[in-house]
C-alpha cells in the first residue's frame, strides 16, 4: 500500500492530492469540503502546448482483426488520453516530445501496451494495438457499488444477471428476474392479487425485529421506496452483492445484501426502435377442494349428530323430517332435495389476463446517447374485480461535453393502480358460503343473503360493492456529471430524487359483509414521500508500471427522506356512487389522522482495489454512516471490509495445464449494518389515548415508550470464501461460496416486567448466525453442432440460520417463537397426534385427557397425563434447507427453447386452509373437503364435525407439513428472424415467442401453494402467453 | 472549451457541495416525555388514566374473569375462554385475559403515577390541580383494588417508571390496601360532589369505592378469622359509614322501577354514581361497550328469524345457571322479566314456516322464538307454530340447544349500533350505582353485628324491585338477613355487572357456591382458584424471583 502511494505520487503530481481518499479520518466531517476544494484547483493545471507531437494508431482485436471501437488509449503517467472511433482509429495531439509507454484498454480484452513510443515535435508517431480477447466470463463488466469492475477483478461475491436473462421471460416485478438465477437468493410471493409484492431474502434472515429486505440501488441511487413500481423492461442488468466485501460500501444498510439495478442506456450508432408486446391468460394453479351440496348436507347432519340433534343414521335416505328441521329454517331444503348447489369458488374466479405493450427507442452519436421507453402493463386478476395497471415512461440521456466531462440524466415516471376489492377475504367468503344457498334470485339479480346466516353474504355482492384502489405515482430521477480531472482521476456527482405519491381509497357499500345492509363507509389514505441522495465520488484508476493497478474510490454522500401522511374514514354515506370522493357528506367521521416522519443519513466511504501482476487482488473499504435515527453520541458507525483474491489461473503451474482460463480464489471479511429502526425510536414517546366525558372527547397522552439513548446499529460480520472458475475452453464456469455471517447488537424488544408499565424497550441485545454454501455452475454442453448450442445452468444454496442469543440471557421466548439454537422462524406448537378413536375411549386413555372419540389428539410430549403449554414443541422451520434451480437453454438456427425449474426443499409450512377458518367443521359454513371422523369412519386426520362448537379443540395445529416442492418456473419457445428476410418490413429483427410461467408444480403439500408466504387467500396462478419483439 | 469546462466544474462543485446535514431528530408528530410539566400535558395524562377502564369494564375480558366460573353464569356455545369458567389447566399463567388485565392495569398505574409525580411542578389553578390529582389517585386505587382482588400480593409502584428495570417484588396485601385507602381518602376529601365533566371521578364515587374496599379487604385466609379481624379493625363500620355518606348525600336516589335503570334513553340517571363513558361517536368511544354481544342466545337461526341490529349479534358466551334463573320469585320480583329476554318476534318473512296451503303460520312481528321457564310448556311446543325451548331443552346435559338457547341477560342490549356486526355499543357502564351502595350498607351493618340497622337498606332495594303491589311481600325480616341472602340479592340485582367473582371471593364463598351451582366448573375448582395466576411474562421477565400464586 505504501509503495503504491509513493509511486502514485511520483507518477502523477495531481493524483497525490487525491491520496487522502484512503487515509481520511472518519470522524472528520470537514474532510469532504477540504478534499473537494483541493480537487477544484486541479483543472487549472492546463498543459502548456508548445512544441508538441501527436500519437495516433489503430486498435484491433488480435483474433479477428476487427476494429475495437471506444477503446481508451492513454499515455502512461500523463493526462493524455483518447478513444478509438468506429474504425478503431485514435489520435492524441499536443504531446510533448519524449519517450512514452502507451496503453490501450477496453472491457473484454487484456490490457495492450506499446513501449518506447518516441514523440518528436511536429510529428505523428504511430502506435497500433492488437488486443487479445479474454474468456467470456472474464470480460463481463459488473456493476459493483459506486462504479464498475471487470468480472475477473472482482474480489467479492457478486452475482450478475444480464440483459438476456432479465428479459428472457416477461415479468411484472423486476426482482422476479433474479428468481432462480442467483444462488442464495430466496424469493417468495406475499400475495397473488395482481400487483402484490414479493419477499426477497439474501442468505437467510438475520434480524428479528428490523427488516430483512435487501437494499435496492437503482442506477447508483439507494431507493427509499420499493422496486415493485419499476418496469422490468427498462432494466439492463441486475447485480446481487452478497458478501460483506461487496456490501460494506453500503455500510449501515448492507447487512441484508444489496441489489443493484441498472437501467438501459443508449449507444452511439443507428437509432434502434424496439416494440415489445405480449398477451397471456392466467388460471389458478390449484383450487380449494370443497364439499359440494350433498356432501355439505351430510357433513352438516354429522355435525348435528355430534350434539344429538339429528337422529337419522348415516346412509339412511328417508330422513325427511329430520332434514326438514335442519335445512328448513335457512331455506336450503329445496336445493338439497332438488340436488342443486352453488360452486361459489367458481363464481368469484375468472380467467386472468396479462397484456403488455412497450416501445423503446435507443441511439445516439459519439457524444450523446439516449434511451427512451414507454410502456403499459395490464393485469386482470383471477378473482373478479381485482386488477393492476402500470404505465411508465423513462428517459435515459447522457452527453459528452468534452472528452473529460459527461453529464446525463435518467428519469422515470411511473403510475401504478391496483384494485383489490375486498382482497383475499372475498375468496375466503366464497369458500365459506353454504353451497346449498343460491347466488341469484329468479330474476337473475344477486341475492345478498344466500341463507339467513348472520355471518355470510354473497361474495358477488362484495365484488360489486367493495372497492379498494391503490394508486402510486412515482417520479424517480437522477442527474449526474462526471469529470476526468486527470486521465487517472475522475470525479462524479450524482443526484437522485425519488418522489412518491400514494393514495389508497376504500369504499364499503351497504351490501357488503362489513355492513350487511345497514350503512356504508369510505376511507382514504394518502402519503407523499420525497427522498433524495447526493453523492460525490472520486475515482482514481491507474496502472503503475506493468505489475500494479490501483483503483480507488472515495465518496461523500447524503440522503434525506421526508414523508407526510394523512388519512380519514367516514361512516354513513348518503349516496354510494361517490365511492370515496365525497367524504364530507358522510354522517360521521370514524377517524382522522396525519403524520410526518423524516430521516437523514450522512456517509463517507473509501475503497481501494489493488491488483498485483493481474494475479493478486486486494480490496479494502470502509464506510462511515451517520444517521439521524440514532441518539446523539451513537449516530456514527463504521463498517470496514477487506477482501483478497488470487487468480490462480495466472500462475504458470495452472496456466500450463491449459484447463482453466480463469481460476480465482477469494476470501473476504467485513462488517455491515442494518438501518433497522424507524425514525424517532430513541426518544421515547407518549401514546395518544381517547376517552370521553359525557359526549365530549377527552384526548389523553400516556407514557408509551421508554427512551433509549443507547440504541446502535445492528451489525453483521460476514466471512466469505469462494472459488470461481472458467474451464474446458470456457465451456464450464462456476463458483462455490461458503459464508458465515454473525449478526450482533440485534435490535430487539427487551422484555420488561409489565409492572413497570411498559412491556418492552428497544435495545441492542441478541445475536443470530447464518452459515451457508452456494454453488453456481454454467456449462455449454453443445457449442456448435449443426448450428445448435445448448447451455445448462445449475444453482444451489443451503443456509443454516440460528439464534445465538436473546435478550436478558433468555434461552427461549415462546411468545415470539424465538429459541436460542434454532432458526428465527420456527413453528412452535402442539403436535397433532391424530384423532381419538373409540378404542381409546374403551381403554380409558381418551378420558384421561378429558377427550372424546372423534376429537383431535394432541401428543403429550412430557407424558404427564395432561396437555398444557409444556407440550408445545418446535415442529420445524419455515426456511428451506436447500434451494436449487436449473435452467436449460437450447438455440438452433433462430429457434430457442428454454426451461427453468426451481426447488425449495426441506421446510415446514402450515396449510392455513386446514388449520382454521376453512375447516371449522361446525356444520355451519362450508368446509374444505376433508375425510372427517365419524363413529363409522375412524379417520385419523380430521376430527368429527360438531355443531356445538365454533372450532374443533386444538384445531389450529392441523395442516403442518413438509413444504418441499419443485416447480417448473418457465418454459419458453421462441423464433428469431434477422437480416434479409425482414427487409420487406424494414425491420432489423423479429422474435416471436410463447411462454408458460409456473406451468407445473410437484409437491406433497396439500394446500394451495407452499411457495407463497401466505398460502391462503387468492390462489397462485399459471400463465400462458404469446409475445413478439420487433426491432427496427 | 477549457473555460467552459472550468465554469461547469465550478458550478457543479458549488451545487455538489452538500450543506451540512442535520442529523438531529425533531419529533413533529406526537409527544415525547420531554414535554412533561405543562398544564395540557398534565391534564392529558389524567385523561389517559381513564382510558384503560375501557379495556376491562364492559369488555369480554372483564365479563369473563368476573362472571364466568361463578354460581350465576356458565359457558355458552362460543368463545375461546371457556377454561376460565371451567377452571381447567388452561387457566394457567399464560391465560390471555389473566395476562392482559395485569399488563393493562399496570400500564394504567404508570400513567396515574406520571400525572401524580409531575403535579408539583405544573403551573395551574391549584384547586383544579388538586382535583385532577385526586382523580388520578382515585383511578390508581381502583386499578390496585382490582389487581389485589385478582392476584393477591402484587407489586406496589407509586412513582412513574423512568428507566428500564427488571426488578420487581410482591408487596403484602395489607400494604396494597393501605395504599388504596390512602388514595381513596385523599380523593374522597378532595373531589367535588359533582364534576363539570360528567364521567370524572366524584366524591360519591370515591365514597362508594372506599366502602367496597373496606368490605372487601381480606385480612385472613380463613373466613371466620377474617370476619373477626375485619370487625376488630373497624372495616365493616367504615364500609357502612362511607356507604351511608353516599346514600345520605342527597345526590343520588333509587329509581322507582328496576327496569328504568337500564333504560337506554336514560343512562345518566339518579341512581348512577359513577359510570364508564361510551358514546355513539366512533372517534371517542374506543372499543365501545361490547356487553350487548356476550349474553345473547342464538335467536337468529330459527324459523321467522334473521339477525338484525335491534335484536343484536349473538355471541352466546355467558349462559345463566339454573341457580340464577331460579333465584327470582317471578310472581313478585320484576327483575326476572326485566333483565332477561325470552321472546323474539319474527323479523324475516322469507323463512316463516308455511302450512299445507302455503299460508305462513305466523306473521312478521308475531312470536317466533320463545324460551319457556317451565317444562310444562313442552305441550305448547306442539301446539304453537313458533319455536319453543323448555328448560329441559336448554339445560339438559344432552340437549342440542343447551349452549345456544337460554334466557338472555339484556342489561347491555344496544339496538342503536350502526350495523349488525358493529361491536362498539354506546351504553355507559355503571361501575358504582346506588342500589349496590345500599347492598354494601346492608352487608356491612349486618356483618358488623347490626343487622337491624342494615335491614332497611336491603329492603329498599327489594321493594324497588317488586312487581307493583308486591312491595311488602318482598321485604325480608332480620332473621332472613344472612350473608347468603345478601349474595343472592346481589345476584338478582347486579347479575352481569362485573362484580360476582369478586363478591364470592371476598365472602369466602367462591368454592362452595361454584360447587353447588356451576355444573361445568364444580368438578374442577380448587381452593387455590380464589386467586388468579401471576402472568408468566411477569415471572419470566423479572430478574429476581417473582413468586407464583400457590397451585398454579
Amino acid at each position: 500500500m505504501w509503495q503504491v502511494r509513493r509511486r502514485a505520487a511520483l507518477g502523477c503530481c495531481s493524483a497525490s492530492n487525491a491520496i487522502p481518499a484512503w487515509r481520511f479520518v472518519p470522524s472528520s466531517t470537514h474532510f469532504p469540503a477540504v478534499l473537494l476544494t483541493l480537487i477544484a484547483l486541479l483543472p487549472l493545471q492546463i498543459a502548456r502546448a508548445q512544441e508538441t507531437g501527436t500519437i495516433a494508431g489503430v486498435v484491433r482485436a488480435q483474433a479477428t482483426g476487427a476494429p475495437l471501437w471506444d477503446t481508451r488509449v492513454t499515455v502512461a503517467g500523463t493526462r493524455f488520453s483518447a478513444r478509438a472511433d468506429s474504425a478503431g482509429r485514435y489520435a492524441m495531439s499536443d504531446v510533448p516530445p519524449g519517450t512514452y509507454r502507451v496503453q490501450a484498454q477496453i472491457i473484454g480484452y487484456a490490457l495492450g501496451e506499446v513501449m518506447g513510443v518516441v514523440v518528436t515535435a511536429g510529428q505523428t508517431t504511430t502506435a497500433d494495438f492488437q488486443l487479445t480477447q479474454l474468456a467470456v466470463a472474464l470480460q463481463e463488466i459488473v456493476v459493483v457499488g459506486y462504479g464498475t469492475q471487470v468480472r475477473r477483478d472482482v474480489t467479492g461475491s457478486v452475482a450478475s444477471v444480464g440483459t438476456d436473462d432479465v428479459h428472457e421471460v416477461p415479468k411484472v416485478n423486476v426482482i422476479e428476474a433474479i428468481k432462480g438465477r442467483v444462488p442464495g437468493v430466496d424469493i417468495v410471493t406475499t400475495g397473488n392479487k395482481p400487483g402484490d409484492g414479493i419477499r426477497v431474502r439474501l442468505r437467510g434472515e438475520r434480524s428479528l425485529k428490523a427488516s430483512n429486505d435487501p437494499l435496492y440501488v437503482l442506477d447508483g441511487i439507494p431507493m427509499a421506496g420499493g422496486v415493485g413500481d419499476l418496469n422490468p423492461r427498462d432494466i439492463e442488468s441486475i447485480e446481487v452483492l452478497k458478501d460483506a466485501s461487496a456490501t460494506a460500501i453500503y455500510g449501515s444498510r448492507g447487512a441484508n445484501g444489496v441489489v443493484l439495478i441498472t437501467t438501459r442506456k443508449g449507444r452511439a450508432g443507428a437509432t434502434n426502435v424496439t416494440y415489445d408486446s405480449y398477451a397471456g391468460y392466467q388460471a389458478p394453479l390449484r383450487r380449494v377442494p370443497l364439499f359440494n351440496g350433498p356432501e355439505f348436507a351430510e357433513y352438516r347432519r354429522e355435525a348435528e349428530r355430534a350434539r344429538n340433534n339429528y337422529k337419522c343414521a348415516p346412509g339412511v335416505a328417508v330422513c325427511d323430517s329430520a332434514d326438514a328441521k335442519l335445512f328448513g329454517p335457512d331455506g336450503t331444503l329445496a336445493a338439497l332435495q332438488a340436488g342443486r348447489w352453488t360452486d361459489w369458488q367458481d363464481l368469484v374466479l375468472q380467467e386472468g389476463a396479462q397484456v403488455s405493450n412497450e416501445i423503446g427507442v435507443t441511439g445516439g452519436s459519439d457524444q450523446t446517447h439516449f434511451a427512451l421507453t414507454a410502456g403499459q402493463l395490464k393485469q386482470r386478476g383471477i378473482v373478479k374485480a381485482q386488477d393492476f395497471e402500470r404505465r411508465s415512461m423513462r428517459l435515459n440521456f447522457d452527453h459528452e461535453l468534452s472528452p473529460r466531462l459527461r453529464v446525463g440524466s435518467s428519469t422515470s415516471l411511473i403510475r401504478t393502480e391496483q384494485n383489490v376489492g375486498r382482497g383475499d377475504p372475498v375468496y375466503t367468503e366464497a369458500l365459506t358460503n353454504n353451497p346449498l344457498g343460491m347466488a341469484f334470485d329468479s330474476t337473475g339479480a344477486i341475492l345478498f343473503k344466500p341463507t339467513p346466516d348472520g355471518q355470510r353474504v354473497n361474495p358477488l355482492s362484495d365484488i360489486q360493492n367493495w372497492t379498494d384502489d391503490r394508486i402510486r405515482t412515482r417520479l424517480f430521477g437522477t442527474l449526474f456529471a462526471g469529470y476526468d480531472l486527470t486521465p487517472a482521476l475522475s470525479w462524479r456527482v450524482n443526484f437522485g430524487a425519488d418522489l412518491t405519491f400514494s393514495r389508497r381509497g376504500q369504499f364499503r357499500g351497504a351490501q357488503t359483509q362489513q355492513w350487511q345492509g345497514s350503512s356504508s363507509d369510505a376511507a382514504m389514505w394518502e402519503s407523499k414521500t420525497f427522498a433524495y441522495t447526493l453523492d460525490n465520488i472520486l475515482t482514481f484508476r491507474r496502472n503503475l508500471g506493468t505489475d500494479h493497478r490501483v483503483d480507488a474510490t472515495a465518496l461523500y454522500s447524503i440522503q434525506q427522506e421526508r414523508t407526510e401522511r394523512d388519512s380519514m374514514q367516514v361512516t354513513g354515506l348518503p349516496y354510494e356512487h361517490q365511492k370515496f370522493f365525497d367524504l364530507g357528506s358522510g354522517l360521521k367521521p370514524d377517524w382522522l389522522g396525519s403524520g410526518l416522519a423524516a430521516w437523514a443519513l450522512q456517509s463517507f466511504m473509501a475503497r481501494v482495489n489493488y491488483t498485483f501482476k493481474d494475479r493478486y487482488l486486494l480490496t479494502v473499504s470502509s464506510r462511515v454512516d451517520g444517521s439521524s435515527r440514532l441518539a446523539p453520541g451513537q449516530k456514527y458507525g463504521m463498517f470496514p471490509s477487506v477482501a483478497l483474491a488470487w487468480r490462480l489461473s495466472e500462475e504458470p503451474f495452472i496456466r500450463g495445464s491449459g484447463l482453466f482460463s480463469d481460476l480465482k480464489l477469494r476470501a473476504s471479511y467485513g462488517r455491515t449494518g442494518n438501518t433497522a429502526i424507524d425514525p424517532y425510536q430513541t426518544e421515547g414517546s407518549l401514546t395518544r389515548t381517547m376517552y370521553s366525558f359525557l359526549d365530549q372527547p377527552a384526548v389523553g397522552f400516556r407514557p408509551g415508550r421508554l427512551p433509549n439513548p443507547d440504541l446502535r446499529w445492528e451489525k453483521t460480520g460476514q466471512f466469505d470464501v469462494g472459488l470461481e472458475f472458467t474451464a474446458v475452453n470456457n465451456r464450464l464456469s462456476g463458483s462455490i461460496d461458503y459464508y458465515r455471517a454473525n449478526t450482533s447488537d440485534l435490535i430487539m424488544d427487551r422484555q420488561l416486567p409489565p409492572t413497570t408499565g411498559y412491556s418492552s424497550i428497544l435495545e441492542n441485545v441478541g445475536a443470530t448466525r447464518n452459515t451457508g454454501v452456494e454453488v453456481a455452475l454454467s456449462t455449454l454442453l453443445v457449442q456448435d453442432w449443426h448450428g445448435m448450442r445448448w447451455n445448462v445452468e445449475v444453482n444451489a444454496a443451503a443456509n443454516r440460520n440460528r439464534i445465538v442469543r436473546l435478550s436478558s440471557g433468555l434461552l427461549s421466548d415462546p411468545g415470539n417463537k424465538w429459541f436460542v439454537g434454532y432458526p428465527i422462524s420456527v413453528a412452535y406448537d402442539y403436535q397433532f397426534g391424530g384423532i381419538w378413536q373409540i378404542q381409546d375411549s374403551i381403554s380409558g386413555e381418551a378420558q384421561r385427557y378429558g377427550r372424546r372419540p372423534g376429537q383431535i389428539r394432541v401428543v403429550d410430549q412430557n407424558g404427564d397425563g395432561k396437555i398444557d403449554q409444556n407440550d408445545r414443541i418446535i415442529l420445524g422451520t419455515t426456511f428451506p434447507k436447500w434451494t436449487t434451480s436449473m435452467t436449460s437453454r437450447l438455440d438452433c438456427k433462430g429457434l430457442d427453447l428454454s426451461v427453468m425449474a426451481v426447488a425449495r426443499l426441506g421446510f415446514l409450512v402450515q396449510d392455513s386452509l386446514r388449520n382454521g377458518g376453512q375447516s371449522t367443521l361446525a356444520g355451519r359454513y362450508n368446509n374444505i373437503y376433508v375425510n372427517y371422523w365419524t363413529p363409522t369412519n375412524p379417520s385419523n386426520t380430521e376430527p368429527r364435525p360438531n355443531a356445538a362448537q365454533e372450532n374443533p379443540d386444538y384445531g389450529g395445529i392441523r395442516g403442518y407439513g413438509e413444504g418441499s416442492f419443485i416447480k417448473v418456473r418457465t418454459i419458453t419457445v421462441g423464433y428469431t428472424i434477422t437480416g434479409g428476410r425482414l427487409r420487406w418490413m424494414r425491420a432489423r429483427s423479429l422474435r416471436i415467442y410463447a411462454s408458460a410461467l409456473d406451468p407445473f408444480m410437484f409437491t406433497q403439500f396439500r394446500g394451495l401453494d407452499p411457495e407463497s408466504a401466505l398460502n391462503s387467500g387468492v390462489p397462485s396462478y399459471r400463465t400462458l402467453m404469446m409475445g413478439v419483439t420487433l426491432g427496427i | 472549451m477549457h473555460k467552459h469546462t472550468i465554469a461547469l466544474v465550478g458550478a457543479a462543485l458549488l451545487a455538489g457541495l452538500p450543506a451540512c446535514v442535520n442529523l438531529d431528530e425533531d419529533v413533529v408528530t406526537g409527544l415525547t416525555p420531554g414535554s412533561y410539566g405543562t398544564q395540557p400535558v398534565f391534564e392529558s395524562l389524567v385523561n389517559a388514566s381513564y382510558e384503560p377502564l375501557r379495556s376491562f369494564y364492559a369488555q369480554e375480558r372483564g365479563f369473563t374473569v368476573t362472571e364466568f366460573g361463578t354460581d350465576i353464569f356458565t359457558k355458552g356455545a362460543d368463545g375461546s375462554y371457556k377454561y376460565i369458567n371451567d377452571y381447567t389447566t388452561q387457566l394457567n399463567p399464560t391465560a390471555q385475559f389473566v395476562q392482559d388485565t395485569w399488563v393493562d392495569f399496570y400500564r394504567a398505574i404508570n400513567t396515574t403515577n406520571a400525572a401524580i409525580d409531575q403535579a408539583p411542578v405544573v403551573v395551574m389553578d391549584s384547586a383544579l390541580k388538586a382535583r385532577r390529582v385526586a382523580e388520578a389517585r382515585f383511578l390508581r386505587a381502583l386499578y390496585y383494588f382490582d389487581l389485589v382482588q385478582m392476584y393477591g400480593p402484587v407489586t406496589l409502584a407509586l412513582h412513574e417508571t423512568k428507566s428500564p428495570t427488571t426488578e420487581a417484588t410482591r408487596a403484602p396485601v395489607d400494604s396494597v390496601y393501605d395504599a388504596i385507602v390512602a388514595d381513596l381518602q385523599y380523593a374522597e376529601s378532595t373531589l367535588p360532589a359533582v364534576q363539570k365533566d360528567y364521567g370524572r371521578a366524584t366524591k360519591g364515587a370515591a365514597q362508594h369505592l372506599l366502602a367496597k374496599v373496606y368490605l372487601t379487604r381480606i385480612r385472613d385466609a380463613d373466613s371466620t378469622a377474617d370476619e373477626l379481624a375485619k370487625r376488630q379493625a373497624g372495616d365493616f363500620a367504615n364500609a357502612a359509614d362511607y356507604a351511608q355518606r353516599v346514600i345520605n348525600s342527597g345526590q343520588y336516589a333509587l329509581l322507582p322501577r328496576f327496569k328504568d335503570v337500564f333504560d337506554f334513553a336514560n343512562e345518566r340517571n339518579q341512581e348512577v354514581i359513577w359510570s364508564i363513558q361510551f358514546t355513539t361517536d366512533p372517534l371517542t368511544t374506543g372499543p365501545g361497550n361490547s356487553g350487548h354481544l356476550y349474553f345473547l342466545a342464538q335467536y337468529d337461526v330459527w324459523p321467522g328469524m334473521t339477525r338484525d341490529v335491534a335484536n343484536g349479534r349473538p355471541f352466546k358466551r355467558f349462559r345463566p345457571t339454573w341457580y340464577l334463573l331460579g333465584l327470582f320469585d317471578r310472581t313478585k320480583d320484576s327483575r326476572y322479566d326485566a333483565q332477561f329476554t325470552r321472546v323474539w318476534y319474527a323479523n324475516n318473512a322469507a323463512n316463516i314456516p308455511k302450512d299445507a296451503q302455503g299460508v305462513p303460520k305466523f306473521g312478521l312481528g308475531d312470536t317466533a322464538v320463545y324460551v319457556s321457564t317451565t317444562d310444562a310448556d313442552t305441550v305448547l311446543a306442539r301446539t304453537k307454530p313458533y319455536t319453543v325451548f323448555t328448560p329441559r331443552a336448554y339445560l339438559g346435559q344432552a340437549s342440542p340447544y343447551r349452549d345456544n338457547m337460554f334466557p338472555s341477560l339484556n342489561k347491555f342490549d344496544d339496538p342503536f349500533r350502526s350495523s349488525i356486526n358493529e361491536t362498539r355499543g354506546s351504553r355507559d357502564f355503571f361501575v358504582a350505582r346506588l342500589a349496590e351502595t345500599y347492598l354494601i350498607a346492608a352487608e356491612a351493618l349486618m356483618r358488623d353485628g347490626r343487622p337491624a340497622e342494615g335491614l332497611p337498606y336491603i329492603n329498599a332495594v327489594r321493594r324497588r324491585a317488586a312487581i307493583p303491589g308486591h312491595e311488602t311481600e318482598m321485604e325480608l325480616t332480620v332473621d332472613q338477613l344472612t350473608l347468603d341472602a345478601i349474595l343472592d340479592e346481589r345476584a338478582r340485582e347486579l347479575a352481569g355487572e362485573i362484580t360476582r367473582w369478586f363478591d364470592l371471593v371476598r365472602t369466602h364463598s367462591l368454592l362452595s357456591r361454584v360447587r353447588l351451582y356451576n355444573p361445568d366448573a364444580k368438578n374442577n375448582i380448587k381452593p387455590f382458584h380464589v386467586l388468579r395466576p401471576i402472568p408468566q411474562i411477569q415471572i419470566d421477565r423479572t430478574s429476581i424471583p417473582y413468586p407464583q400464586n400457590p397451585g398454579y
